[in-house]
């Protein structure tokens, strides 16, 4: 054993590791946000400039009046081609026969499994059950950075166009009164100028994402920086799941495993049976794939549930006993794994159709969809959760079933595992053995209780006898699907995990102990198995809105006082804070009515009426454009708090209270998350910057930009340098043009680092020959303007 | 004596010999505790490490609820049952190769100064894994039922069944073995 020194140096060799991963990818969350929310700065911007054209038709002084000017304008963009490879889906459509070292073999068969291989659109009996997974299709010329970000699923505006080298734009301005123009043009240049400069800085840093995210190739369904994986559902993929289903998603691994032409389940079983020590160990059996690739294939069945909506049929061992499964799985067209070994056991085929129902049952407790097969329950009548009987799932109902399971918790004692379980040697046998006693425990009693000893239920006098009945119900019905099997093995946890060894394949198959674990890991409760935690919720607020009240035990002790309001509560607000509920929009797109949308229109409109306060991030008593700088820190401060020791937030003590207090501004019942951050930042964008384009806050924060990003400067002035807008000479940016302006063109001329000429003064100054630089010869020209004489 | 809350506190406010201290005082007797839920010596050691860059990397809240040491166990006991899971297979490799023994031999004569509570412990190892956890905790770290009810999240009732059922078990294990242990 180590000695203690050692073993201190090993922790903190492993801790400053874990530290420092997890610090990298807080600062890539963080670029990554920031760039969606550069677009939509983008997008809310271009808005703002679209709209000043309608805004007074009066003419005013220093207002933009669309009697005196014509502007006509023409953005003409360009996807990032970077951008484009990240949404592309390459993955090759389902049904299109592989061709590879498969497709010399036959898929004989039944009949009707014959019939149904010559159409890959087609499907077998079976696979009817099952809607297949439909990839967004889209073109190869489809623009599809256009319609689909794939960060955090949030459709972005006209994303990564905005991107200031692929960003041309023509303006050409018509005067009718020369006098007008210079007043109105200097207006006009810094709406345009400040929108533009601020939209193109934010867009600016959508550049470090597309690197990022361009290292793995993701379907928007499955994004690597969206830790819930699906948009709306709340469980983890982890990132190794990720990168194997990336994988299959595009034809990297071949889904198609047994060559029929379409990926299904039978796929899955195949590889399945080929997992088998006995079959892949065995030199005599041809495998469908090779041993190398075995490991990469441990996630298609996920992939597969991940992809399709689950029906409750195909979690039933007997739904595997048909001849379709057992006589389709084929290592080639002359040796069946099946007729090859087991063909003649009946008894273990049907073990192995057990074990690979379990194991759809233990991967669907981890899988983002795995609800959907509560919903399919429901739908059949096999499961109802409504046990309050109102026609409604509601948190009530969630209030209902927590209180029953904690109940049941504190009521029953744990049974043994049978000792004569650590007498068999072969997993297969014990697997048998340990899933007929269990079903035989189950079987005794109609009550799950007794499966768990011979404790009884205390006197219930909390849920009244038919909620309570209904409760019942349900778990035995989730229990027969093997849902729940987790839980009650959580109450065996140490004997079970114990016999790990002689039970290993049991627990390799992924089909136990996930539940506390799950809850665990997740700051969950333990107790609660991933159906309260996760799929309860998510079946509840598919169809309402989550409100804060939901996560107030007050909320539950009026509606079934003496239950388990706490944890109930608990469970809803990590629920509630994990997906953030921006999770629970239904397509993440920003502008449709969403509930981000709502938030934020309810937000504006409540500052509107008085009844709340505008963004004030830097705490200094008023919003304006300064308060723009902090949204990315009060972005970042967030995470920190979540992951402690990544970094630690730059806002003082009282800015920190600020933003804990006073920023809950989608009213979530959390100041500061990260929804707050989206609010604020295209609030103040959106009332403030936009509309105060001359306040000395926009001033500022356009002196910081321009000295913050020189790159951005750069790529601005070429922007403006190619627009066809007359220059006013005012190269120092006084407002007036004169003979100050030729001194400071020339000496610029002389010493450009003594006499720096600004982003806006180098524009304006550029008045002879536009577009070929400042020279002297511009200063000429505004002499001659001044002396009033006559221009060629 | 804080059973070590202090030191935790000082790591907290940036002292990493804070949890150095911790390391050194805790170190054995979570890896035999650790040991008697994974049944691994080897395993057991990792997760003792695990446990400790827990506290090393999230700082997780000590509020004073429980003793610092029932504290750190629950977290041991935890990172266990995580280690399990996500390496059944591993568990069971290491397992078969047995290669821990004498490290777990050397060990237990460190942590367990007692010639009698290592035959003792002997006779635990050879209980159910349940059984053996109650009785480390409360024989060998001496938890008391509440403590121990809290690292093993039961209640206090089933800790004292559990503890019932365990020593009628040992005693049973013992008579095999020709000892006596008055305390059972």
């Amino acid at each position: 054993m180590k000695s203690y020194d050692e073993t201190i140096a090993s922790v903190i060799a492993k801790g400053d590791s874990i530290i420092e991963h997890r610090r990298l990818r807080a600062a890539r969350i963080r670029r990554t946000t920031a760039a969606v929310s550069g677009l939509c700065a983008a997008a809310v911007i271009g808005l703002g400039i679209h709209n000043l054209k309608d805004v007074d038709p009066s003419p005013k002084p220093f207002e933009m009046s669309s009697h005196d000017i014509e502007i006509s304008e023409t953005v003409s963009t360009e996807p990032a081609t970077d951008a484009a490879d990240i949404v592309s889906p390459t993955r090759a459509p389902e049904g299109v026969s592989r061709e590879n070292s498969h497709n010399t073999r036959t898929v004989p068969g039944p009949p009707a499994a014959r019939e149904n291989s010559t159409a890959a659109v087609k499907q077998n009996d079976h696979s009817n059950t099952v809607k297949p997974y439909v990839p967004q299709q889209e073109s190869a010329d489809d623009n599809i950075a256009d319609t689909h970000s794939p960060v955090n699923g949030v459709n972005a505006p006209t994303p990564v166009n905005t991107m200031p080298a692929e960003t041309q734009v023509q303006v050409t301005v018509t005067t009718a009164d020369q006098n007008a123009v210079i007043d109105t043009e200097r207006r006009i240049y810094m709406k345009k100028f400040t929108s533009m400069l601020t939209a193109l800085s934010l867009s600016a840093l959508s550049m470090p994402f597309t690197s990022t995210a361009a290292e793995l190739i993701l379907p928007p369904e499955i994004d690597p920086n969206n830790t819930f994986g699906y948009t709306n559902h709340s469980v983890y993929l982890f990132e190794d799941e990720i990168i194997d289903y990336t994988k299959f998603q595009n034809g990297e691994l071949e889904t198609d495993v047994n060559g029929d032409g379409k990926f299904d389940l039978l796929d899955c079983y195949e590889v399945f049976t080929i997992q088998d020590e006995e079959v892949h160990l065995n030199p005599d059996v041809n495998l469908s794939i090779t041993e190398d690739d075995l490991k990469d294939y441990e996630n298609l069945l996920n992939y597969y549930l991940i992809t399709h909506d689950i029906t409750a049929d195909i979690v039933t061992p007997e739904y595997y006993n048909d001849p379709y499964f057992t006589d389709n799985v084929y290592v080639d067209a002359k040796h069946s794994i099946w007729h090859q070994y087991y063909k003649e056991d009946e008894q273990f085929i049907k073990a192995m159709n057990e074990m690979f129902a379990y194991r759809i049952c233990g991967s669907l407790t981890l899988l983002p969809n795995g609800y959907t097969l509560f919903e399919d329950m429901m739908d059949k009548g096999i499961l109802d959760l409504d046990f309050d009987s109102d026609g409604t799932l509601t948190p009530a109902d969630m209030n209902i079933f927590v209180t029953y399971m904690k109940d049941r918790e504190e009521n029953v004692d744990r049974y043994s595992i049978p000792t004569y379980l650590n007498t068999f040697q072969s997993y297969h046998e014990s697997y048998r053995v340990f899933t007929k006693y269990l079903r035989d425990k189950i079987n005794e009693s109609t009550d799950m209780v007794h499966v768990f000893g011979d404790y009884t239920w205390a006197e219930q006098d909390v849920l009244p006898e038919d909620q309570f009945n209904k409760c019942t119900d349900a778990l035995n019905a989730l229990a027969e699907y093997d849902f729940f099997t987790d839980y009650r093995y959580y109450y065996n946890n140490e004997p079970l995990l114990i016999q790990a060894g002689l039970l290993k394949s049991l627990v390799d198959s992924n089909n136990v102990f996930f539940s506390d674990y799950h809850g665990y890991s997740l700051g969950g409760n333990e107790d609660l198995d991933s159906c309260c935690e996760f799929f309860f919720p998510d079946l509840i607020f598919k169809n309402m809105e989550m409100l804060p009240e939901y996560s107030e035990a007050s909320y539950y002790d009026t509606i079934l006082p003496g239950g388990e309001s706490e944890v109930t509560a608990n469970v809803m607000d990590r629920y509630s804070k994990k997906i953030g509920f921006k999770e629970l929009i239904p397509d993440n797109e920003l502008g449709s009515h969403t509930l981000a949308q709502r938030a934020y229109d309810q937000f504006v409109e409540d500052v509107a009426n008085g009844l709340r306060k505008a963004p004030d991030l830097n705490n200094d008593g008023v919003m304006n454009s300064l308060d723009l700088l902090w949204t990315g820190e009060m972005y970042s401060s967030y995470d920190y708090q979540e992951y402690p020791g990544s970094d630690k937030t730059k806002f003082t003590p009282e800015q920190w209270e600020n933003i804990k207090t006073n920023c809950d501004f989608n009213n979530n019942g959390i100041s500061g998350d990260h929804d707050d951050y989206y609010i604020a930042d295209i609030y103040i964008i959106n009332e403030f910057l936009i509309k105060n384009p001359d306040d000395i806050s926009t001033q500022t924060l356009v002196s910081i930009f321009e000295s913050m990003d020189e790159e951005a400067n750069q790529q601005n002035l070429a922007i403006m340098e190619s627009a066809d807008i007359d220059r006013s000479g005012d190269a120092n940016c006084d407002e007036e043009t004169g003979l100050a302006d030729a001194l400071l063109i020339l000496q610029n001329n002389a010493n450009s680092e003594k006499y720096p000429l600004s982003v806006t003064g180098n524009f304006n100054a550029d008045i002879y020959m536009t577009g070929d630089g400042i020279t002297p010869l511009d200063a000429l020209q505004i002499q001659k303007i001044d002396a009033n004489v006559p221009i060629e | 004596m804080d059973n070590g809350a202090s030191s935790y506190l000082r790591f907290l406010s940036g002292d990493k010999d804070g949890l150095a201290d911790i390391i050194r005082n805790y170190r054995d007797g979570l890896v035999l505790y650790i040991n008697s839920i994974v049944g691994n010596i080897i395993a057991a050691e990792e997760i003792m490490e695990d446990t400790f860059v827990k506290l090393y990397v999230d700082k997780p809240k000590f509020k004073g609820k429980s003793s610092f040491k029932t504290w750190l166990y629950s977290i041991a006991r935890f990172t266990a049952i995580d280690y399990i899971r996500k390496h059944p297979s591993d568990l069971y490799t290491q397992l078969e190769a047995a290669s821990g023994v004498a490290d777990n031999a050397d060990l237990e004569k460190r942590a367990i100064k007692n010639e009698e509570k290592r035959a003792l412990h002997k006779a635990l190892q050879k209980l159910k894994p349940e059984y053996e956890q109650a009785l480390y905790l409360t024989y060998f770290e001496d938890f008391s039922n509440r403590e121990t009810a809290d690292i093993m999240k039961k209640t206090e009732k089933q800790i004292r069944d559990l503890l019932y059922h365990a020593r009628k078990a040992l005693k049973t294990e013992l008579d095999k073995e020709g000892f006596v242990y008055e305390k059972l």
